[in-house]
């Protein structure tokens, strides 16, 4: 095994610009070497000028498998990212559920209004028998299998099923939910027990559908809940996840979370997405070698409003940290500068080039 | 420099304007039939509104007048050329106050120390239109970079007349709270973060 060790200069090694893009985030995902480190988005890179660029907006794009595929594509024709992720957002289980959706425009999220929940107790939690067949699901699924025919296993396809802790919120509503966690903890983890034969299903299919992994978003974030909460709600229930979705997971939580990195190391997933409120270094201490991390270039300020040359600083920074695969550190505003996406990229071939003696194809 | 994600009036296309060196770009990525009129339309509409001229031969182009560069300013104006279709004013730079009953007029006037400056007035009924005054020369300050001559007038950087940015800026200027949270709601559209999420919203 031959990961980045914080601090060092990575030896060189016989895969110098060799790899495809698929082989190199397989292998970053695995801690396999690799000729630099990928560019490897678990979350959404598309932006409104994409959207135009290949005729794919939101929300339709978001619904439509071809227009869905179209726009997801451009990660890697047009960005040069390593990676393809066509689920977007977060809530195409939900919508499928029977949430309650607001689908928004061209320049905004789709989101469930989770003021008015569709379940109130564990007993109220059933698969419905269109769960994957649903238009919302069907199109993630079927954009996969799109995707997989056009680039086949020339970049990695990063397929999203979104973790229990997130559809709790979706489908009981935040506050309900998390107030729940203190009054009646067994019955929570009776409620996240049956939500995960949500993320299992879609995850499966997306991984039969093509996708090389998955990223499995659970919102158990930084600002709403504790270390603890996660090590006690979660831990066990991401471990269990492992054995059934047999493709890489990439854990993504919002947030400052160093606090349970130490936990989510020991799920045995193969990557944690973490969020730029997180130092690089610091993470890199708390995960102990026990998992790869993935981001965590800052979206609000640093791609949305600043420029390449700040970009390519966070980029570097997270390099020097150890951090395995670079990426935002979570979907991207819909507005963020194609210049700034682009530098990424080259950011990562630059510092590769210093300090692996890589070179491009 | 900026991005207005939806166009309202051109098929939803999403329009950028870019600067490099003195030359300003309008952009989109949409192949939609029409685009290209699109473009020049919002090129004539931001040129009117800032003061840019026109770059000859191209339609999509038009280059900075002032060795300054009025970064928000410009960033107003594209804003507007893309959202807004009504007629753009002439004459006296004047507006009603949205805080009084006031209105204000901004009135340039070159002097032999500061070049141009400008005065700002008001007429209405109001206890201390001072204070709002006052409050207008601040919007100019924040939004067009300009120095502070007295309590009722300023100046762009260098003397210089721009009048069109003076007119632009006025009713920025009479509301800089509002504007303030206008410009950081508009900064959060689009993004994906636990608020906008709704996973904060009430804990």
């Amino acid at each position: 095994m031959q990961i980045a060790k914080r601090g060092n200069k990575m030896p060189s090694n016989k895969y110098n610009g060799t790899l495809t893009s698929k082989e190199r985030v397989m292998r970053a995902l695995n801690g396999e070497p690799v000729d630099r480190p990928p560019v490897a988005n678990p979350t959404n890179v598309a932006t409104v000028e994409l959207m135009d660029l290949v005729d794919a907006p939101f929300p339709d794009a978001n619904r439509d498998p071809e227009m869905n595929a179209r726009l997801a594509a451009t990660g890697y024709t047009q960005l040069g990212f390593d990676a393809i992720m066509p689920y977007f957002s977060i809530i195409q289980e939900s919508s499928a559920l029977g949430c309650d959706m607001q689908w928004e425009g061209k320049d905004n999220w789709p989101t469930v209004r989770m003021t008015n929940p569709i379940w109130k107790t564990a007993d109220d939690i059933v698969m419905p028998d269109n769960f994957l067949s649903h238009p919302d699901n069907y199109t993630i699924i079927e954009s996969i299998r799109i995707l997989k025919q056009e680039f086949g296993d020339e970049v990695a396809i990063i397929g999203k099923t979104m973790g229990p802790w997130t559809l709790a919120y979706h489908v009981f509503g935040v506050e309900p939910f998390l107030l729940e966690t203190v009054d009646d903890p067994d019955n929570v983890m009776k409620m996240l027990h049956k939500l995960k034969q949500f993320s299992i299903a879609f995850g499966v299919a997306q991984i039969e559908a093509g996708a090389d992994a998955l990223t499995l978003p659970d919102h158990a974030t930084g600002d709403l809940v504790s270390g603890e909460y996660y090590r006690r709600f979660l831990m066990e229930l991401h471990q269990e996840l492992i054995d059934e979705l047999p493709v890489p997971l990439i854990l993504h939580i919002c947030g400052a979370t160093i606090d349970r990195m130490p936990y989510i190391a020991d799920t045995g997933m193969a990557a944690f997405h973490f969020d730029s409120k997180n130092d690089p270094a610091e993470s890199m201490d708390a995960i102990s070698d026990g998992i790869r991390l993935a981001g965590n270039i800052n979206n609000p300020v640093t791609l949305y409003s600043k420029g390449p040359g700040d970009v390519r600083a966070e980029v570097h920074r997270a390099l020097d940290a150890g951090v395995q695969l670079i990426a935002p550190e979570c979907a991207i505003p819909l507005k963020t500068k194609l210049e700034n996406l682009l530098e990424i990229p080259l950011a990562v071939e630059d510092w590769a080039a210093e300090h692996w003696d890589y070179s491009p194809n | 420099m900026e991005l207005v994600a939806v166009d309202p009036h051109f098929n939803q296309i999403t329009v950028g304007l870019y600067l490099k060196g003195e030359t300003l770009t309008i952009w989109t990525f949409s192949k939609v039939e029409g685009s290209d009129v699109r473009i020049r339309d919002i090129r004539e509409r931001l040129c009117k509104l800032a003061d840019i001229e026109p770059m000859p031969g191209t339609n999509n182009q038009a280059k900075l007048i002032s060795a300054n560069l009025y970064d928000r300013a410009l960033k107003f104006a594209f804003t507007e050329a893309v959202e807004k279709n009504s007629p753009i004013p002439e004459g006296t730079i004047s507006i009603r106050d949205t805080k009084s009953k006031l209105t204000f007029t901004v009135t340039p006037e070159q002097t032999d120390e500061s070049g141009w400056i400008y005065i700002v007035s008001a007429e209405g009924d109001h206890e201390r239109p001072q204070m709002r005054i006052r409050a207008v020369v601040g919007g100019y300050m924040r939004y067009g970079g300009c120095e502070r001559i007295d309590w009722d007038r300023f100046r762009f950087k260098d003397g210089e007349r721009l009048d069109r940015f003076a007119r632009l800026l006025l009713p920025y200027a009479r509301n800089v709270s509002a504007v303030d949270d206008m410009l950081a709601a508009s900064d959060m559209a689009g993004q994906m973060t636990t608020q906008t999420l709704g996973f904060s919203q009430s804990m």
